[in-house]
């Protein structure tokens, strides 16, 4: 069977792919070379569908590779197909989606998480040389792979390019890796990390050697106090730290840390992320791409009707309040406020780095929940769901979720954090945490 | 921030400027909503910021600027219009 065939059993069963390859094209040999690669449905792959988990975008086919496309194609990846998302990347659960929602591959009545739910579905699922091109705005690579068992990767914001990601949050979003293991997602890491001409916010430092994986001698791991006890599962704890003891048990120095501003990075996150949102999606007209109606009426009516019938409720809830937050009079008190409040939660990481190498924690506080116990919850009950993801992703530093283990039947995620631009340091902690 | 009581007409305020139109069950809907979800961000005020400057990116980001060239347009700009007239794209009327 080929691989697109056994993607094709694979998906009748789990439901994640949005637009699957007609052919497998391999390219030169590199250090891909017999990897095929999927890719989150907001990353543009030329003449492959990209709707970004949105029906404003159906029908929308790239005339470009993104920037990290290209540089999978050169290293001789095959490129699998779009994995299924939250629109925009709006969810925590995968199901804020007009395309199909992905299952949990331990247990089908739960939700994979979100935002790219696809591509941690996928890598658990695959039984073929497979790598993940994933997306972070506030923590939907670190949640999917916890809630999926997979190694998820964050990297620094500005480490990799951004040309050709549709974006949600300028200031938030970063393309990233998923993989079955952490020297597989250190592989696609350092092919697609690094400047980038068509993007001035990619970072000129040098790419490290990722894929050199050791032990750091006298790693100093730190535990920030705010990221257990009220909230947090009781049993996913105990597995978070059997794991931070493991690293002890092999020479890890391990001490508790304080983040102060933790609390708050929830509400810090939402203000800032809804407001760039809601100009981000501005241009979604249905004129030039993407879902295109009959043309009635003058703009307004026009614009209005094909986004009314394009975005779904979850992007009109953000649109909403991200208009709301940036309008005359409201928007010092909201938005400003909640820019200030990020510069206390990067402060609080910058002095907790002085004196550790990584932060560990659970990536999630909570197993995957089942879709019914979903349902019940109300928008900021999923908002909530994020408390541990989002301060990381404020702060723009690296982060990994390694599967630690089992609570409940299903897979928990260890979340180490490092430094900006100290993903080296960040891979071999988490290299470790695997051998475990 | 004060204590913000969303109104009916503040929603539709909001859908208006983002192009969004809302029928009566969504509008009650989303005015329940944004009153929980605003009132919930005013935990935002216990924290002092008094002289912390705000942080619009994560990391420092330095402007970076190339030599003004000119370069081939790789792609056809047109390629995913549906409503084209003599290379123009067919837009619905200003007023």
């Amino acid at each position: 069977m080929s691989i697109l065939d056994r993607v094709r059993v694979l998906d009748e069963e789990y439901h994640f792919i949005n637009t699957l390859a007609e052919r497998i094209d391999v390219e030169p040999d590199g250090k891909l070379k017999g990897y095929t690669v999927s890719v989150k449905d907001n990353i543009c792959v030329k003449g492959m569908q990209s709707t970004a988990g949105s029906k404003i975008l159906e029908g929308y086919i790239p005339p470009f590779d993104a920037t990290v496309i290209s540089k999978c194609r050169a290293e001789g990846a095959g490129i699998l197909g779009k994995t299924t998302q939250d629109e925009f990347g709006f969810g925590t659960f995968n199901i804020n989606t007009p395309y199909q929602r992905p299952l949990n591959p331990h247990d089908p009545e739960r939700s994979t998480g979100g935002s790219s739910g696809g591509a941690a579905c996928l890598t658990a699922v695959a039984d073929f040389p497979h790598i993940a091109l994933s997306e972070s705005t506030g923590g939907s690579i670190s949640c999917p792979a916890s809630w999926c068992g997979v190694v998820g990767v964050t990297p620094t914001y500005g480490r990799v390019s951004r040309w050709g990601l549709i974006d949600y949050a300028n200031s938030l979003d970063k393309i990233g890796v998923m993989a079955k293991t952490v020297g597989e997602a250190a592989l696609l890491l350092e092919v697609i990390s690094g400047p980038d001409r068509y993007d001035s916010t990619v970072l000129d430092a040098p790419v490290p050697k990722y894929t050199e994986l050791d032990q750091i001698k006298g790693l100093r791991v730190g535990v920030p106090k705010e990221y257990f006890g009220e909230g947090v599962d009781s049993e996913v704890e105990e597995l978070v730290w059997a794991a931070i003891k493991g690293l002890e048990s092999k020479g890890a120095k391990v001490s508790e840390v304080s983040l102060p501003h933790t609390k708050y990075s929830l509400s810090s996150y939402y203000i800032i992320a809804m407001a760039e949102a809601s100009t981000n999606l501005a241009k979604f007209s249905g004129l030039r791409y993407g879902l295109q109606e009959t043309i009635e009426g003058d703009f307004n009516q026009y614009f209005s009707r094909v986004r009314t019938l394009g975005l779904g409720a979850e992007a009109k809830r953000r649109v909403m309040l991200g208009t709301f937050t940036r309008m005359a009079g409201y928007r010092d008190a909201y938005y400003l406020k909640a820019l200030k409040v990020r510069t206390r939660v990067i402060e609080d990481f910058k002095r907790a780095f002085k004196d550790v190498d990584v932060l560990a924690a659970p990536a999630m506080p909570v197993v995957a929940p089942r879709f019914d116990e979903i349902e019940q919850l109300e928008p900021i009950h999923h908002y909530m769901m994020d408390v541990l993801t989002v301060a990381p992703n404020l702060a723009g530093i690296p982060m990994v979720s390694v599967p630690c283990g089992s609570a409940h039947g299903m897979p928990v995620g260890l979340h180490l954090m490092a430094d900006h631009l100290e993903e080296h340091k960040l891979l071999k902690a988490a290299w470790e945490a695997e051998q475990l | 921030m004060a204590r913000i009581a969303v109104s009916r007409d503040l929603v539709l305020t909001l859908a208006k400027a983002a192009r969004l139109v809302l029928s009566d069950e969504e509008t009650e809907r989303y005015t329940q909503q944004l009153n929980v979800i605003l009132d919930a961000f005013r935990e935002l005020d216990e924290v002092s910021t008094e002289g912390v400057e705000p942080s619009y990116h994560p990391i420092e980001i330095e402007d970076k600027l190339r030599e003004d060239m000119p370069e081939a347009w790789i792609w056809d700009p047109l390629a995913n219009v549906e409503d084209t007239e003599d290379k123009y794209i067919r837009g619905p009327k200003i007023k």
